[in-house]
């Protein structure tokens, strides 16, 4: 396996895992350091596109990941069923957002970002000014509630089907679809109420 | 960031919501949605300014997950760390409280007291450790070191042997003392290079009086 879009692709997908998947897996939960790496790798930029789905403002997703993998080195001797890595390693993603979003510091930052948004938008320049740049992007993205934030950012960022997507966060595909929808819709409208203030 | 606004299977999509779907099916690639999306636009143009409002939202999400995929790819699993190594990393704190209890007891023993064991080379005849726990605590008391009840133990983890012995049960047990010390330490970092360095606090004497 590579470390490669296409290997990460093909491990995000809802299948089940292949079998030189799990053998990796099973490798890597017997505690073999590159094996480990080797899943890391391939499981990584998709987990990125849910650590930003659920992340607070004002938290790097690198900060995130971090936790994750450290997560996943220490634990993942404990996960029986390597069909369930997947899963596992999303739920470790939202609960290392979740507990992020706990600390104070995270929201004092966060208050500060808002308020250098509202600045510059008021003033027309900076940050607020225009939201072509990526992190401002994912801000917008950050305002939308997780549960339409994560399918949205899984498709544009990952692109994962809403068939994967679905399998992923184990819901009906009709429902993913209408999540994307209206997720979109709502950047949407976030990127016109931006683009509203700064003209 | 919240987790609300699950009605999305329960509502009936009207026909802004339809187009919508239709909307984010042709941003995302399907070309059928697109065909279809553009055909509308031939009767209606506010559906193409809408096509191309959310397909340059869609190149803003492709610069985002350029920028999330370099950070992603920035994290690589932590070196120095091992499969199973976190139930010990979890044991450390009560590792470190041990070593502390230790060291405490040591530091608060009368020094000859040590060295007359040491030198005489008898040991107290406990039956069992239970047997010598039992013991301090009873001249703890006695002392009127020991600052309210023993708490009861506190469990870490537990297993199963697997031999048919039983099961391996790990517990933190917990005294808490009362001691009077002439003088106590405190780390603390000094100048600008911040080095740390003990200080000695001892108390005011003007209290006393």
């Amino acid at each position: 396996m590579t470390s490669g879009p296409a290997s990460c692709d093909r491990i995000a997908e809802g299948a089940a895992l292949s079998f030189a998947e799990a053998r990796l897996f099973e490798r890597a939960a017997a505690g073999e350091r590159e094996a480990l790496a080797e899943v890391w790798r391939a499981n990584r930029r998709w987990l990125a596109a849910v650590a930003g789905a659920h992340a607070p403002a004002g938290v790097e997703v690198d900060d995130l990941l971090q936790e994750v993998a450290a997560t996943l080195v220490a634990k993942c001797h404990h996960i029986r069923d390597t069909a369930s890595l997947r899963g596992w390693l999303r739920v470790v993603a939202v609960n290392a957002a979740r507990m992020a979003g706990r600390s104070k510091g995270i929201e004092r930052r966060a208050v500060r970002v808002h308020a250098l948004e509202r600045a510059a938008a008021a003033s027309g320049a900076g940050v607020g000014a225009s939201p072509d740049d990526a992190r401002e992007t994912l801000a917008l993205v950050s305002r939308l509630p997780a549960l339409y934030a994560e399918p949205l950012l899984l498709q544009a960022a990952h692109g994962l089907t809403q068939r994967q997507i679905a399998e992923l966060l184990d819901v009906p595909e009709t429902t993913i679809e209408t999540r994307l929808a209206r997720a979109r819709r709502m950047l949407r409208e976030l990127v016109r109420e931006l683009e509203g203030q700064v003209t | 960031m919240n987790d609300d606004g699950s009605n999305d299977a329960r509502d009936t999509p009207g026909p802004a919501a339809k187009l919508d779907v239709l909307l984010a099916r042709a941003v995302a690639g399907d070309p059928a949605a697109l065909a279809e999306v553009r055909a509308r636009g031939a009767h209606d143009a506010t559906v193409l300014d809408e096509l191309a409002l959310w397909q340059a939202d869609e190149l803003r999400l492709g610069r985002m997950a350029r920028e999330l995929h370099a950070a992603a790819d920035r994290v690589e699993v932590p070196r120095g760390l091992r499969s199973g190594s976190g139930r010990w990393s979890e044991l450390g704190w009560a590792v470190a409280a041990v070593l502390a209890i230790a060291w405490t007891m040591q530091a608060f023993l009368p020094r000859g007291a040590v060295q007359q064991a040491s030198v005489a080379g008898i040991a107290p005849a406990f039956t069992s450790s239970e047997d010598a726990f039992d013991a301090y605590v009873a001249k703890a008391r006695e002392e009127g070191v020991l600052s309210g009840e023993v708490a009861p133990p506190t469990l870490l983890r537990s297993r199963e042997l697997g031999d048919g012995r039983g099961f391996e049960v790990v517990i933190i047990r917990q005294v808490v003392e009362r001691r009077v010390s002439p003088q106590i330490h405190r780390i603390a970092p000094s100048g600008e290079s911040g080095a740390r360095r003990t200080l000695i606090i001892r108390p005011r004497t003007d209290l006393v009086q």
